[in-house]
C-alpha cells in the first residue's frame, strides 16, 4: 500500500541569478514498512528532500502525498498537527530539549496534541530502548547513544505513518550506530513502520532494503538491495 | 564601531549617565546643605565683647582660628532719593566667612566708600554693580523720637540730614526685609574707631569644639581680659558635636553604606551588560582555548576588549549624566524662584574618581564572563552547547512546569534588574509622599484667600484694622489676636480622648517632661462673639482634641478633649503665674470663622477687650508684642485690587514700629507646592534614565536568553507545536517572571515603608499608605515592565520569523 508519492517535487532556494536548486524534479514512492536509505555526496538534496517529507520545510514546486493527503498545501497549523501526529523525525544531533527529562522529552508530542501516554505502550518502546532507567535524568546526562535512543523513542510514541532520521547514527561510534540501526530495523520489522533514513555509511545503507541514491538534486538510482 | 557591539555601547552610555547623576546628586545635595547652614550662620562661634577691628584681626594668630571678623551692631540710616536705607557694616573678616551668602551679583564692599545694595534698590532706580550713588546718611525721627533705622517707614516721619557721603556700588544683595517695611538693605565697611562685634571661623571645628577651653584661654590670653566664646548652634547642630557614640557616627555610616550601595548596584548592572556580551563570544574564545590560551590570557583579552569599547560610552555617558543633572538644578532653582541660580558646580575630582570607579568596575565585571567561558567545555563552547549544560535543572511531575521553571535562570537576572530600577523609583516616591504629607500636616484649605498679620506693641485693636473691616464690611471678614497659654494637666480628659489614647499621645508628645495642655487663647471682635453664643467677658471653651496626631489636619477627625471642665488655671505666654478663667460653655463649631486646631492644642475664644485686659494683667504676656490678623474673603477676579488697595491703606495706617504682612491664598498654595514639584522633577529625571536603563539591560538579557533556547524553539516546532502556542507560552512564563518582579518590588517597598514607621515616631505605615504617589508608580511600572513585555516579544517574534529547519539545524 502506497504511504508517500511525491511528483515534481522542486526546491530552490534564493532569487534569479543566485538561485539555488537543492531538489530538481523529484518523483518518488515508498509503500508501507519500507526501510529505505537515503545516500549521496554533501550537497546532493538528501536533508531537503527529508525536511520537505516531514514538513519542515515548503516545496517550491511540486506535490508530496501521505496517506493521500498533499502535505504541500497545508497550511502553517496544519504542518505542525502533521509533524506531531503523522512523521517522526530523528536528527543527527538528537534536537533533544535539555531542560526536560528523558520521560517529558518522550512525552512532548502527545502532550502537544493534548493526548494521553499509553502507559504500556511507553514502557514497551523504553523497554525496548533501553531506557528504563533513564526516565528521570537530564539529556546533559546521557551519552550520544542514549540521546539518538530517545529521540527515536519520541518519534515513535505516537505511531507515525512515517520516521524520517537524518544520519541519525552521524555522531555516534561505531557500536552504536549498529545498535541504533537495529533498532529502527526492529521498528521496521515488527512494527511495519516505514523508514526513510540518511546516511553516509555504506554499512548502514546497506541494513535498508531499498537504496536511493541522490546527485545534484536529482535521484540517479532507485534499487532494492538483496 | 561594530554594530554588535552597539547594545553594550548604549548599556554602559546609560549606565554611566545614571550613576553619574547620582553622584553628582548627592554632591550638590551635601554642598547644598552645607551652604543651608552657612547660610544662617557664616561664623563659627563668637565674643560676647566688642573689639576694634586691629584687635579682632590679631585673633587669627591664634593657630586653631582660620579667620576673623566683626559686625557692627549699629545700623545707619540713610535716604537715597525718595527710598529709606539701613545701612549694616562688616569687615573682610565677615566678607571672607560669608562665601555663601544672598549676594546675586558683584562682591562684598572691601572699601569704606564702596557699598551692597538690595536686589529692590536696584530694580526701582535701574541700579548695576559700578554705578556712583550719592547716599543722604542721617536720622529718622517720628516727633522727638529717633526711629531705628529698621523702623517701618511711613509717612509720618521725617529725615535729618547729617552728611552725604558717594558710594560705589560694588554688589546687589537679595531683599532682606519684609517689602512692606519699605526700607532696602545695603552694606559697607565699618568705619575706623568703631566697635564691632567678633566672629570666628575654625580651621576645624570639631576639633576647635573639643578644645574650646583651651581656645578660650588663649583669646583671653590675647585680649588681656576674660570673654565668652559662643560657639553657633546651627554649625553645632550641622557637625553633631553634642551627639555621643553610635549617634555621632550614624550620618557618616549612613553615607558609607549609601555609597557602598551605589557601588553595588553599579556593579550590578555593569556585570549584567557584561555577562551577557562575555557567553557572545563563547564560541570565538573556545576556539582560542582549543589552540592553548590559558583562562587568564581569556580574561586579559576580554578585560583589554571590554575596557575599549566602554572607555567612549563611559566618557559621554559621563558627560550627559552631568548635563542632565545641571538641567535638573537649574529646573529645581527656578521652580523654588531662588534669588541667584546657580549651575551646578563641576568637580575634576568627582569626575576623576566616578570614571576611574567605573573602569574599575568594568575591569571587575570580566570576571563573570571570563569565568564563565573557563567552565565550559571547549567542544561545548565551539558549537554553542554551553547554554545547555551551564545549569543545575530540577524534575517536575508536569512537562510544562519543568520547561518553564529550568528555563528561568536564563531570564532570571531581568527580574531583578527591573525590580531594583522599580525600587529605587519608590524609595523617592516615598520620599515625595512624606514630602507631601508634611506640607499638608498643617495645612487647612481655607476659605478666606486674603490674610493680613498685624505686629504691633499695642494691646489695642489697631485702627487700620479696623478701618479695614469697616470698608469691606459686606464681604466675610473677621479680625483676631491668638494668645499661646498652656496649663498644668489637672482637669480629666474626656471618656472619648481616653478612649482614643490622647493621654498616652500626650506623654509622646512631652517625652519625658511634664505634662501640660497647650492652647490658644482667641479675641475676636464682639459680633463674632455674639454669633458663637457667647456675650462680652465670657470664655467658649471649643473642648475638641484631634484624635490621630499622625494625620494631616485635613484628614483630621476631632473628639471631646476635657471632661466638662467649669475653670481653667492658664499660664498665659506659658509664664507665671496662672490666670483663673470660668468656662462659660463648650462649643464645637465656630460658624464662619476658621481657626485651625493644632495637635493636642485647645482653643478658648472670648472678645478682644476681655483678652486685652487678661493680658495686660500679665507681664510677660504684655511685654510680648501683638500680633492681630484679618482673614477676608473676596472674589478671586478682585484679590488683586483688593491687595492694592490695603497695601495703601496699611502703609498709610502703620506706624514706624508695626510691621504688616499681606498673603493671598494663591501665594500660599504655589509656596506649598514647591517641595513636591521639585522631588517630582528629580524623580522624573531619575526615572527616564531607570526606563533607558531597563531598556538596554532587558533587551541584552531577553535576547541572550532567546538565543540560549533556540534550539528549544526548533525542538518543539519540530515535535509539532503551533507558533501560536510557542508565543503563548513563551509570553506567559515570561509574565510570569515580571510578576514576580513585581511582586519583590512590593515586597522590598513594603519593607521599607514598615522600617520608616518604626523608626519614625511621626510617620506611620498608613500615612506612607496614604500618601504615596500610587498613580505615578502605577505609570511607571506599566510602562516599564510593559517595554521588558515588547522587547521579549519582538525578540521571540524574530526568531520565530526563521523558517522551522533554520531553527533545527545544528551546525
Amino acid at each position: 500500500m502506497e504511504i508517500l508519492r511525491i511528483e515534481n517535487l522542486k526546491k530552490e532556494y534564493g532569487q534569479g541569478e543566485n538561485a539555488v536548486c537543492a531538489i530538481d524534479n523529484i518523483n518518488l514512492s515508498v509503500e508501507r514498512g519500507e526501510f529505505i536509505a537515503i545516500v549521496g555526496p554533501s550537497g546532493s538534496g538528501k536533508s531537503t528532500l527529508l525536511h520537505l517529507i516531514g514538513c519542515v520545510d515548503q516545496p517550491t514546486s511540486g506535490q508530496i502525498r501521505i496517506d493521500g493527503n498533499d502535505i504541500s498545501k497545508y497550511s502553517t497549523k496544519e504542518q505542525a498537527l502533521f509533524r506531531r501526529r503523522k512523521v517522526g523525525l530523528i536528527y543527527q544531533f538528537y534536537n533533544l530539549i535539555p531542560d526536560l527529562t528523558v520521560r517529558h522529552n518522550i512525552e512532548l508530542p502527545l502532550k502537544l496534541d493534548k493526548r494521553k501516554v499509553e502507559q504500556d505502550f511507553f514502557e514497551d518502546i523504553v523497554k525496548k530502548l533501553g531506557l528504563t532507567d533513564k526516565l528521570d535524568r537530564f539529556p546533559g546526562e546521557l551519552s550520544g547513544g542514549q540521546q539518538q535512543r530517545v529521540a527515536i523513542a519520541r518519534s515513535l510514541i505516537y505511531r507515525p505513518t512515517i520516521i524520517l532520521a537524518d544520519e541519525p547514527t552521524g555522531n555516534l561510534d561505531r557500536k552504536n550506530s549498529a545498535e541504533i540501526v537495529e533498532i529502527l530495523k526492529y521498528f521496521n520489522q515488527q512494527l511495519k513502520q516505514t523508514i526513510l533514513l540518511i546516511t553516509h555509511d555504506e554499512k548502514v545503507a546497506l541494513q535498508a532494503r531499498r537504496i536511493i541514491t541522490l546527485e545534484d538534486a536529482k535521484i540517479v538510482r532507485d534499487e532494492i538491495n538483496e | 564601531m561594530n554594530k554588535k557591539n552597539l547594545p553594550i555601547f548604549m548599556s554602559v552610555l546609560i549606565t554611566a549617565l545614571f550613576f553619574t547623576m547620582i553622584f553628582y546628586f548627592v554632591y550638590t545635595n551635601v554642598q547644598d546643605h552645607y551652604k543651608g547652614y552657612r547660610l544662617i550662620s557664616f561664623a563659627d562661634a563668637e565674643l560676647d565683647v566688642k573689639l576694634f577691628s586691629n584687635e579682632i584681626k590679631q585673633l587669627e594668630m591664634i593657630k586653631e582660628i582660620q579667620t576673623a571678623g566683626g559686625l557692627s551692631e549699629e545700623l545707619w540710616s540713610a535716604r537715597f532719593q525718595e527710598a529709606m536705607l539701613a545701612i549694616h557694616f562688616q569687615d573682610a573678616g565677615i566678607n571672607t566667612m560669608r562665601e555663601y551668602s544672598n549676594l546675586i551679583e558683584g562682591r562684598f564692599a572691601e572699601h569704606k566708600r564702596e557699598i551692597v545694595i538690595s536686589q529692590n534698590l536696584a530694580e526701582k532706580y535701574q541700579l548695576e554693580v559700578g554705578d556712583k550713588i550719592l547716599l543722604q546718611v542721617g536720622s529718622r525721627y517720628t516727633g522727638e523720637q529717633v526711629l531705628s533705622p529698621t523702623a517701618t517707614y511711613t509717612d509720618k516721619e521725617s529725615f535729618k540730614e547729617q552728611e552725604n557721603r558717594e558710594y560705589t556700588v560694588v554688589g546687589i544683595h537679595g531683599n532682606v526685609y519684609n517689602k512692606y517695611l519699605d526700607i532696602s538693605f545695603a552694606l559697607t565697611m565699618p568705619e575706623e574707631n568703631r566697635k564691632l562685634s567678633p566672629y570666628i571661623r575654625f580651621k576645624d571645628f570639631k576639633a576647635a569644639y573639643q578644645n574650646r577651653e583651651q581656645i578660650k584661654e588663649e583669646i583671653e590670653k590675647q585680649l588681656g581680659r576674660r570673654v565668652d566664646l559662643n560657639f553657633s548652634e546651627i554649625m553645632m547642630h550641622y557637625y553633631g558635636v553634642k551627639e555621643s557614640g553610635m549617634k555621632a557616627w550614624i550620618s557618616t555610616i549612613i553615607n558609607i553604606i549609601s555609597i557602598l550601595f551605589v557601588i553595588f548596584l553599579f556593579v550590578f548592572f555593569v556585570r549584567n551588560i557584561f555577562r551577557v556580551w562575555g557567553l557572545r563570544k563563547a564560541g570565538e574564545l573556545s576556539m582560542y582555548k582549543s589552540i592553548g590560551t590559558t583562562n587568564s590570557q581569556i580574561y586579559w583579552l576580554l578585560m583589554k576588549e571590554a575596557v575599549l569599547i566602554s572607555l567612549l560610552p563611559i566618557l559621554i555617558g559621563h558627560g550627559l549624566g552631568y548635563l542632565l543633572m545641571s538641567g535638573i538644578y537649574y529646573q529645581m532653582q527656578k521652580t523654588m524662584a531662588v534669588d541667584k541660580i546657580v549651575f551646578m558646580e563641576f568637580s575634576l575630582a568627582l569626575s576623576a574618581v566616578t570614571l576611574g570607579v567605573a573602569l574599575f568596575i568594568i575591569m571587575l565585571a570580566v570576571f563573570a564572563p571570563a569565568g564563565a567561558i573557563a567552565k565550559i567545555n571547549i567542544i561545548d563552547g565551539i558549537r554553542g552547547n554551553f547554554y545547555a549544560k551551564s545549569r543545575k535543572r530540577k524534575r517536575y511531575k508536569d512537562l510544562w512546569k519543568e520547561l518553564r521553571n529550568n528555563n528561568m535562570a536564563s531570564i532570571k537576572s531581568l527580574r531583578y534588574i527591573t525590580a531594583v530600577g522599580t525600587i529605587i523609583i519608590s524609595c523617592f516616591l516615598i520620599a515625595v509622599g512624606i514630602s507631601d504629607y508634611f506640607s499638608e500636616m498643617s495645612f487647612l484649605e481655607s476659605d478666606y484667600n486674603i490674610n493680613i498679620t498685624y505686629k504691633t506693641g499695642q494691646q489695642e485693636v489697631p485702627p487700620v484694622l479696623k478701618e479695614i473691616s469697616r470698608h469691606f464690611s459686606e464681604k466675610k471678614a473677621y479680625i483676631s489676636r491668638s494668645k499661646y497659654f498652656n496649663m498644668d494637666f489637672e482637669w480629666p480628659l474626656a471618656e472619648e480622648a481616653m478612649a482614643s489614647g490622647i493621654d498616652k499621645q500626650l506623654e509622646e508628645y512631652f517625652e519625658g517632661e511634664e505634662k501640660k495642655i497647650e492652647g490658644m487663647l482667641i479675641g475676636i471682635e464682639e459680633e463674632q462673639l455674639n454669633q458663637l453664643g457667647g456675650k462680652k467677658g465670657e470664655f467658649l471653651l471649643r473642648n475638641l482634641v484631634q484624635e490621630d496626631i499622625k494625620l494631616p489636619l485635613a484628614k483630621a477627625k476631632y473628639i471631646r478633649y476635657l471632661d466638662s471642665p467649669s475653670e481653667l488655671s492658664i499660664y498665659l505666654s506659658g509664664a507665671e503665674p496662672a490666670t483663673k478663667i470660668k468656662i462659660t460653655k463648650e462649643i464645637t463649631g465656630i460658624g464662619e470663622l476658621e481657626e485651625v486646631i493644632r495637635p493636642l492644642e485647645i482653643q478658648i475664644f472670648t472678645d478682644l477687650d476681655t483678652q486685652k485686659e487678661l493680658i495686660e494683667g500679665h507681664n510677660k504676656a504684655q511685654s510680648a508684642r501683638s500680633v492681630f490678623e484679618l482673614k477676608m474673603k473676596v472674589e478671586d477676579s478682585e484679590i488683586t485690587d483688593t491687595k492694592d488697595y490695603l497695601e495703601k491703606t496699611l502703609k498709610a495706617g502703620a506706624a514706624f514700629d508695626e510691621q504688616f504682612n499681606l498673603v493671598s491664598g494663591d501665594e500660599i498654595a504655589a509656596k506649598r507646592s514647591i517641595d513636591v514639584r521639585v522631588l517630582l522633577l528629580i524623580i522624573g529625571g531619575i526615572g527616564l534614565v531607570i526606563l533607558l536603563l531597563n531598556i538596554t539591560n532587558g533587551y541584552a538579557c531577553i535576547n541572550l536568553s532567546l538565543l540560549s533556547r533556540k534550539r528549544e524553539i526548533g525542538s518543539l516546532y519540530s515535535c509539532g507545536m503551533e507558533k501560536e502556542g510557542l508565543i503563548r507560552l513563551y509570553l506567559t512564563e515570561f509574565g510570569a517572571e515580571e510578576i514576580r518582579s513585581i511582586g519583590i518590588t512590593a515586597l522590598i517597598t513594603a519593607a521599607v515603608m514598615l522600617t520608616i514607621d518604626l523608626l519614625s515616631s511621626s510617620i506611620s505605615i498608613k500615612v506612607l499608605l496614604l500618601y504615596f504617589p500610587w498613580l505615578f508608580f502605577g505609570v511607571f511600572a506599566v510602562l516599564i515592565y510593559g517595554v521588558n513585555l515588547l522587547i521579549y516579544y519582538f525578540a521571540l517574534r524574530n526568531i520565530l520569523k526563521q523558517p522551522v529547519v533554520e531553527l533545527i539545524r545544528q551546525e
